[in-house]
């Protein structure tokens, strides 16, 4: 198949494709969603190695799995999900580290170059220290553009707790830039 | 309070250069993408091989009952006299047609068998792989009129997963990926309700053939 047509497959079908044999399918699938688990997984976690480590679990998982896939859920939550629990274990086995959001916020606020909205990003950023992992988890999942049940499907949890985690997350991070303010 | 908390992150995170795995990652996931493949590959070959002195054998005792079937059936058909005794009356009658339509229903039969074998359905004719090979789908305008929605954003909705399903469907087929084809039709289906889409891909392809005004 040529690989301008894998290019208009959807993740779904490329996996299909690439359990029937096509190692192209697998690459352009890889290729579509290589940064953006990577970013998500290396925003939770304190090193580069750990969430390259992190991430190659997952893949190996989606390849493992390639034969058997059926899709009940779109492909990305079903991965998404992959990574999260490879990340849990993680943080089951080693404890949760400081999260990268915070320390992207940090070098940013270290930096020359401050913008109006730096105050309130500072303020933000001591806010977020204090936020659970799985709220900063549902954040994010959120800010990648998951629906709730997608991040439910994620998290392994009702809709209700992501959505009262996301409220929970919203309100202190609101209740805090007000004070602030 | 001014910061959208949702938007000052998605801003902030997005200034940062975007977290790229290193090559290092990539090759070795592609890697063990292609390793997986080929174990697969293995894996099956073995089984084949495993396999092959009993799928020999079946298809010994296939083949011999495939004959002995058609042997018999071959005899049957053979031993069978009434279908030339049939097909000898309306050659006898065809000088007066009326009597021929009124009097005898056994001719009749015989040759409506002529004709059904002639105008059998698509069904019949094609396998559900030459369905799709060799009769192109129905166009999205054309499927739309067929359909009938509740209400207007249902058309929009539908009219849409059409366009994009369809096209993805067509260039499928065009190279020979029917299963994948396949897939996406049911995909479509389950994707859009409002749309009652026949329950399969080569019924959508016949159900265009057998519309009036179709060939």
């Amino acid at each position: 198949m040529p690989r301008w047509l894998y290019k208009n497959l959807s993740d779904e079908n490329l996996m299909r494709a690439y359990a029937g044999g096509r190692a192209r399918a697998f690459d352009c699938l890889y290729e579509r969603h290589r940064t953006r688990l990577f970013s998500f997984i290396r925003r939770q976690c304190g090193s580069d190695a750990i969430a390259e480590e992190l991430v190659q679990d997952a893949w190996l998982a989606v390849i493992r799995q390639a034969k058997n896939y059926s899709p009940q859920a779109k492909f990305t939550t079903w991965l998404f999900r992959i990574a999260q629990n490879r990340l849990i274990d993680h943080w089951r086995k080693f404890g949760a580290t400081a999260n990268v959001v915070t320390e992207e916020l940090t070098d940013r606020l270290a930096g020359s170059c401050r913008t109006s909205s730096d105050a309130e990003l500072e303020d933000l950023f001591a806010v977020l220290q204090d936020l659970p992992p799985e709220q900063l988890t549902t954040m994010l999942l959120k800010i990648e553009g998951f629906s709730r049940q997608e991040i439910a499907e994620i998290t392994s949890c009702k809709q209700e707790t992501v959505k009262s985690r996301l409220r929970y997350a919203k309100n202190h991070l609101k209740e805090a830039l007000e004070v602030s303010a | 309070m001014r910061l959208n908390q949702d938007e000052a992150l998605k801003e902030l995170l997005s200034q940062r250069t975007p977290d790229q795995p290193s090559p290092r990652l990539d090759e070795s996931v592609k890697k063990a993408a292609r390793l997986e493949l080929e174990r697969a590959d293995k894996s099956e070959s073995w089984l084949a091989w495993l396999l092959a002195p009993a799928s020999f054998a079946g298809n010994v005792a296939a083949s011999v009952m495939v004959t002995m079937l058609v042997f018999f059936g071959m005899a049957k058909m053979v031993a069978v006299s009434e279908p030339e005794v049939i097909l000898s009356e309306p050659v006898l009658l065809a000088s007066s047609p009326q009597e021929n339509t009124l009097s005898t229903p056994a001719p009749l039969s015989s040759s409506s068998m002529a004709l059904s074998s002639m105008k059998r359905p698509a069904y019949e004719i094609y396998t559900p792989d030459q369905v799709l090979l060799e009769i192109s789908l129905p166009s999205v305008p054309d499927l739309i009129r067929s359909m009938e929605f509740v209400a207007d954003s249902d058309r929009t909705t539908a009219t849409i997963e059409l366009i994009s399903a369809l096209a993805e469907i067509n260039s499928m087929i065009r190279i020979g990926e029917l299963e994948f084809a396949r897939s996406r039709y049911n995909e479509l289906r389950q994707r859009c309700y409002a749309c009652q889409l026949p329950n399969s891909l080569e019924a959508l392809a016949l159900a265009k053939l057998d519309s009036p005004g179709q060939g």
